[in-house]
């Protein structure tokens, strides 16, 4: 997987934060479990078992955006070597590794492209003003997301290992095209 | 959908084929090489618990994640990712995170149609089967429900519902329950293409094609047939609202599916009826992927 070698390098230099996440000793926490005893929080056997915790947060509701901040607490990984690690962080930050390793090549959508591909159902999208991804920007992904936005020059806004996003992910889309759904209602 | 990147230095050529591994995904006592990981999914949604609200949007990756885990677990390939269009990891840039030469692409749904011919090659950027990005090759696969390795886990899923005291063949009707809504031709093809291959091996005395929402209906079964063992089997990829509350409606079923599960067998009107979970929630479905690669091989020649 792109990423492995850049996430080996970086755990070279020691602990490190991505998003909610603290990597320290092979394994993955809840940043905020980051001083927690081992003993207090419940192990996660594999996969399926950490895709279930970042399903839903806290109170039980489903989380569509893994980049919201709202990733539950009180679990931790198995020590586990680079390869495996990547793909645990792959499913709590999917592409993030992937995009922090491209850095600079790593290509960049302007929205105005995200819309104008949009088909069937989302075609609605081609008529969105700038606008109107402003505010959806602000009711999304400012309030909503820890990924920095690349494609419309949003600020870092995790600590740690970056936590990019090259182009307006589906959830977006789809949340854009409900306000210009509801504004044609 | 199951993108694979691959395949790995561990790619063996045998007697099982070129991908396969003896005993992997072989035919056994149900899920019984299925790692705990990857079984079917236990009847009840984790958010139904009590305490717990349902999600927003509930959506049917979970299948493809168990497939994808499976498929990982094979070490046939050098890496297995998956993606998905409403949920992350999107399509788009799923291929960003892919380090392997070659990579194929299978799409984990029951047909070709919008997502097969538009929504995937626009977002994954493929421009034929054959798709060369930068050092990466990219072959784009057929669905999985278009491979003829479908009637097989069809048939065992049936025998599989019906393990506890299956019926005489003779005297049983399976049925391969569509959806058709007629905005997709290609769906409904496929369901009638699968009866007419079961009817061909002829397991059991009829087999029939019906729809949730076109004729011939699934809620006219009784009609449809008049033998007392009915067995009907979702052709859909993941179970949802339609597996879990429609079909049972449709089908006469007063148990609740979603909060019992799919137990068997069902006295409805003097007849006896088995219903199963999606096709696509069988772990088989992870060998037709598998399929679908070696179909792809097979027809462009790939070495
Ligand atoms: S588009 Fe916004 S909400 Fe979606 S991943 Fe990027 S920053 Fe997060």
């Amino acid at each position: 997987m792109r990423g492995t070698a850049w996430l080996e390098a970086r755990l070279g230099e020691g602990p490190q934060q991505l998003g909610q996440i603290w990597i320290a000793g092979g394994a993955l926490r809840h940043i905020d479990d980051r001083d927690a005893a081992e003993g207090s929080l419940a192990p996660l056997a594999d996969l399926a078992a950490l895709r279930e915790t970042v399903k839903t947060d806290d109170g039980g509701n489903f989380r569509p955006l893994r980049g919201a901040p709202t990733l539950r607490r009180g679990w931790r990984s198995p020590i586990l070597a680079a390869p495996a690690l990547a793909r645990w962080l792959n499913v709590l930050y999917p592409g993030a590794l992937a995009f922090a390793e491209l850095g600079g090549a790593l290509p960049v959508t302007p929205f105005e492209e995200t819309a104008r591909r949009q088909t069937g159902m989302y075609r609605l999208l081609h008529a969105a003003t700038p606008e109107q991804a402003r505010r959806t920007i602000e009711e999304v992904c400012d309030a909503g997301c820890l990924r920095q936005r690349l494609w419309s020059g949003g600020p870092a806004r995790a600590e740690g290992l970056p936590l990019l996003c090259p182009e307006a992910c589906n959830y977006f889309v789809g949340r854009c095209r409900e306000s210009l759904a509801a504004a044609r209602a | 959908m199951t993108i694979i990147g691959g395949p790995s230095t561990k790619r063996q050529k045998g007697p099982f084929g070129k991908f396969r591994k003896p005993g992997l995904f072989s035919k056994g006592p149900p899920h019984s090489r299925i790692p705990p990981s990857c079984r079917a999914p236990a009847p009840t949604p984790p958010w139904s618990s009590p305490g717990t609200a349902p999600p927003s949007t509930p959506t049917p990756a979970g299948p493809t994640y168990r497939h994808a885990d499976l498929l990982r677990e094979s070490g046939l390939f050098a890496e297995v990712h998956e993606c998905f269009w409403k949920e992350e990891p999107n399509f788009r840039h799923v291929l960003e995170g892919v380090d392997a030469p070659r990579v194929y692409v299978v799409p984990d749904f029951i047909s070709s149609g919008y997502f097969t011919e538009e929504v995937i090659p626009r977002e994954l950027g493929l421009s034929g089967p054959v798709t060369r990005r930068g050092e990466q090759e990219i072959y784009y696969c057929e669905p999985v429900g278009l491979h003829p390795a479908m009637t097989g886990v069809l048939l065992e899923r049936a025998a599989e519902v019906t393990a506890g005291a299956p019926p005489d063949p003779a005297r049983t009707a399976l049925f391969l329950i569509g959806h058709g809504t007629g905005l997709n031709d290609n769906s409904t093809k496929v369901v009638y293409e699968q009866a007419a291959r079961i009817r061909e091996r002829g397991p059991y005395a009829e087999c029939h094609a019906a729809f949730m929402e076109q004729a011939p209906f699934i809620k006219d079964w009784r009609e449809t047939t008049a033998l007392p063992h009915v067995i009907a089997v979702p052709f859909f990829i993941a179970d949802g609202l339609h597996s879990y509350e429609d079909i049972p409606v449709l089908l006469g079923m007063t148990e609740n599916v979603r909060e019992h599960g799919f137990r068997n067998p069902h006295p409805i009107g003097g007849r006896t009826l088995w219903y199963a979970s999606a096709i696509g929630t069988d772990p088989r479905i992870a060998e037709v992927v598998l399929a679908q690669v070696e179909n792809f091989d097979a027809r462009h020649g790939v070495a």
